[in-house]
């Protein structure tokens, strides 16, 4: 593993795990886990323990529900999968992190015109 | 707001589920890593690499778990809780391990907390009671304040027929007196009650419908309309056995036969703690302003008025009162809680001493507490220091040493509530043997209130006595002690210190409450200075109310003086105002500067003072007096109001009723002492008697309250 891979935003995990979820549909913590580090191209640092905290504090806010199933190897998992709450909470921060993330392209992309 | 009220809602049933979500995760958990582990040995890795890569992963099996917990629960609260169990365990052990100290401790702690939490809730009961009757808090007293005596005047009549006319603030406003009086009944028995005269809408102010029968009315109220009485639930079931026929049966009140038209339901004593009610009937023609019975005036706050604003009204009519009365100038109309009528401000003045006397003595009973918990602590040293040098910090053993001294404090807590509960009933029979029957309001278990002022003192006590001794033993400096541990050094008191700091604390937290304990109840009594046992004694009344003839009275007096005198074991016989019940008044002294002194006024028999074996020290004995304008004084009179002077031949007169007094001036009994004499109410001292009680070792001042 390089050691260059990207440690997450606080608070960014919740919203990749909404994402995922939104787009895979259920998944137990274990796909999601594999998803965001396949998407992000191995490129984020995740500590794969730290998904559960996250699954723990979206159930807790009811963006996401839970319930037992059989996971591919035949075992019994947990699967994840998202709330009406969670779908417009999903949208609402989507909205916000790409206003965000392009008002970071601009400003950093910015010539130096203008500065001294 | 809402959204994390849920998440804690949420996170509080996951605490609550603790077990399941363990056994839950641990389930969830074991597939992530099996299908991680397969993952890796698609990649080529054997089955144990594969295994140890998912788990380094994963971040480790423990970790997961604990992010995991922290994630659904309140970990900072639970840690704490699991930590403070672990203390609490540790306190109990301690208690165990040091059976001495905690007996010590529980009983003296105890007892103190028992003493400080009883007197609080006596107080509580008394001053700041809440009224048992539909909308209690609007129940009021209306009083006149004299501000030359600072005493209520309860001879109010011509004032309580004004306010309930005017007053809009406050309605129902009721007023009533209370005499002693014999209930016969007809088969002859007789019995002495307490009657209260009340006027009927006074008594319809409880909001209390009668169980049988009907309350009074107005026409009851009328001069001339029969004479009516209501009973109580308890009178109808102990006096008349439940008589299913009470209604309309006939009862003698002194002189006087009652047809009784109703029966009130059980526990109805109102106003006070009463079983018998008849209309007062007080008719303001005769008697002059600030004349008539003593009357108890209440009433009811109105609807959209406060108590701040009925005495705004109050105030502008006792100014017009004044102005149209200006010899009443000095009565100020005040609005009080109801209980307050019954109770002076002098009662909250001793509430706030009792309070801080109370407290003096927990701090005195737990700080010796402390120097035990201090000794214990001494010698656990090795253990706090062993304990610091592994890491734990100074408010984590603060925190321990604190919560052994909580389990300690709670037991001795629990001691002293069970002390309390059983004082209750104790009290409750001692208050009823000194003060009549306790108001139907003084509620003497055991109030949410009191049960917060035990906590306090069970956190303070655990305080004292813990987090003082743990402040002093984690003081010192710990590298010194670990080097003394090498050493083999271990502080230890010794048998015989540990023995004396046990015997010096176990007197003083045995004997100090038990001693304040003994001095309150002492409070307010005194050795009356002659052989009680030796007396005995009965209060003489004339049934019928107080307009009765003082000739009258002095008749059945020398008559039932004359018949018990015949008894063959009687010695001698004599009347008199009651020990300690003197009339308190003020007087002036002829001839002085005109400057009116207290002095303490009482009416006896002729052979008063030959009886209690009280010399006469000059002039005349009363038995020699002649004059119904004479008087004698006795020795702290003649010392502390007429400077030592010569008193026979001066003149003295009272000038306004005092409650206040030091001194003693006596009259025969049965002399009337009304101003409009002759003599402009002048009396001569004649004689000079000794103090009163003569063999007391007090002062002048105590032995002049006879």
């Amino acid at each position: 593993m390089s050691d260059d891979r990207l440690e997450l935003l606080k608070g960014t995990l919740d919203l990749m795990v909404l994402q995922t979820l939104a787009t895979m549909g259920p998944m137990h913590g274990y796909g999601v886990a594999r998803r965001i580090e396949q998407v992000s191209g191995d490129q984020v640092l995740l500590n794969q323990g730290t998904i559960y905290a996250s699954l723990v504090r979206l159930q807790h806010r009811r963006l996401i529900k839970a319930g037992w199933g059989t996971s591919d190897n035949n075992r019994r998992a947990k699967y994840y999968s998202l709330t009406r709450a969670g779908e417009k909470e999903l949208a609402k921060e989507a909205a916000t992190w790409q206003r965000l993330a392009s008002v970071m392209t601009r400003v950093l992309s910015a010539s130096g015109d203008g500065a001294q | 707001m809402i959204r994390r009220v849920l998440e804690s809602l949420a996170r509080l049933a996951d605490v609550l589920r603790k077990r399941k979500l363990d056994a839950d995760f641990d389930e969830e958990i074991a597939t992530h890593i099996e299908l991680l582990t397969e993952e890796n040995i698609g990649r080529g890795m054997s089955a144990d690499e594969a295994h140890r890569q998912a788990m380094l992963r994963l971040g480790g099996l423990a970790a997961v778990r604990n992010i995991h917990r922290d994630a659904r629960g309140f970990p900072v609260l639970e840690r704490f809780l699991q930590t403070s169990w672990l203390d609490f365990k540790l306190g109990i052990r301690m208690m165990l391990k040091y059976p001495g100290l905690s007996l010590t401790g529980v009983v003296g702690m105890g007892v103190a907390i028992a003493i400080g939490t009883g007197i609080f809730a006596v107080f509580q009961a008394t001053l700041f009671p809440s009224i048992p009757l539909d909308e209690g808090d609007r129940l009021v007293g209306i009083e006149n304040w004299d501000t030359e005596t600072r005493n209520q005047d309860y001879h109010s009549l011509h004032d309580f027929l004004a306010w309930r006319a005017e007053l809009r603030s406050v309605e129902e406003i009721g007023a009533f007196h209370a005499r002693s009086s014999n209930l016969i009944k007809a088969d002859g028995t007789v019995e002495q009650v307490r009657v209260v005269e009340i006027n009927p809408g006074g008594l319809r102010t409880a909001h209390i419908e009668p169980l049988m029968g009907r309350l009074l009315t107005d026409e009851d109220d009328k001069p001339g309309s029969p004479d009516v009485a209501i009973i109580s639930h308890q009178m109808w079931q102990r006096q008349f056995d439940a008589d299913p026929t009470i209604l309309g049966m006939t009862v003698r009140l002194g002189p006087k036969s009652h047809t009784i038209v109703g029966v009130m339901p059980p526990g109805f004593a109102f106003p006070v703690n009463d079983n018998l009610w008849i209309p007062l009937r007080a008719n303001p023609l005769a008697f002059e302003r600030g004349g008539g019975p003593e009357l108890f005036i209440f009433g009811r706050i109105a609807p959209g008025f406060t108590r701040d604003s009925a005495q705004a009204e109050l105030t502008q009519i006792g100014i017009r009162t004044a102005s149209d009365f200006p010899e009443t100038s000095r009565l100020k109309p005040r609005i009080v809680p109801y209980s307050a009528l019954f109770f002076d401000d002098v009662a909250m003045a001793e509430f706030l001493a009792a309070q801080f006397m109370v407290i003096m003595l927990l701090v005195v009973v737990f700080g010796n507490v402390a120097i035990l918990i201090y000794a214990r602590t001494a010698s656990r040293h090795s253990e706090i220091a062993v304990r610091t040098a592994l890491g734990a910090s100074r408010r984590r053993i603060v925190s321990q040493l604190f919560v052994e001294a909580l389990v300690l404090t709670s037991v001795a807590a629990v001691f002293g509530l069970t002390l309390i509960k059983i004082a209750a009933q104790e009290g409750k029979a001692l208050f009823a043997g000194e003060a009549g029957d306790i108001p139907f309001w003084i509620d003497f278990s055991l109030s949410f209130q009191t049960i917060l002022v035990t906590l306090a003192f069970t956190i303070l006590a655990a305080v004292i006595a813990g987090v003082v001794p743990a402040l002093k033993a984690t003081s010192r400096n710990v590298e010194r002690q670990l080097r003394q541990l090498e050493g083999g050094a271990r502080m230890q008191l010794g048998r015989t210190w540990t023995a004396l700091i046990i015997v010096q604390v176990a007197v003083v937290v045995a004997i100090l409450p038990g001693a304040i304990f003994n001095a309150w109840q002492a409070y307010g009594t005194f050795e009356p200075g002659f052989p009680v046992v030796e007396f005995v004694g009965a209060r003489l009344g004339l049934d019928g109310g107080p307009a009765q003839s003082t000739e009258l009275l002095k008749d059945l007096q020398n008559r039932l003086l004359e018949r018990i005198k015949a008894e063959p074991d009687v010695v001698g016989v004599t009347g008199g105002s009651i020990p300690g019940k003197e009339q308190r008044i003020t007087v002036e002294i002829e001839g002085t500067d005109g400057r009116p002194r207290m002095a303490r006024f009482t009416r006896v028999d002729s052979n008063f003072f030959d009886v209690f074996g009280v010399r006469t020290l000059m002039g005349q004995s009363l038995a020699q007096t002649v004059s119904d304008t004479a008087v004698v004084v006795n020795r702290a009179f003649v010392d502390d109001i007429l400077g030592g002077t010569n008193p026979l031949g001066r003149r003295v007169r009272y000038v306004t009723s005092r409650r206040n007094g030091t001194d003693t001036f006596v009259v025969p009994l049965g002399v009337a002492v009304p101003q409009t004499q002759e003599n402009d109410g002048w009396y001569e001292i004649t004689g000079v008697v000794d103090n009163l009680p003569a063999k007391t070792v007090q002062s002048d001042e105590t032995a002049a309250r006879i």
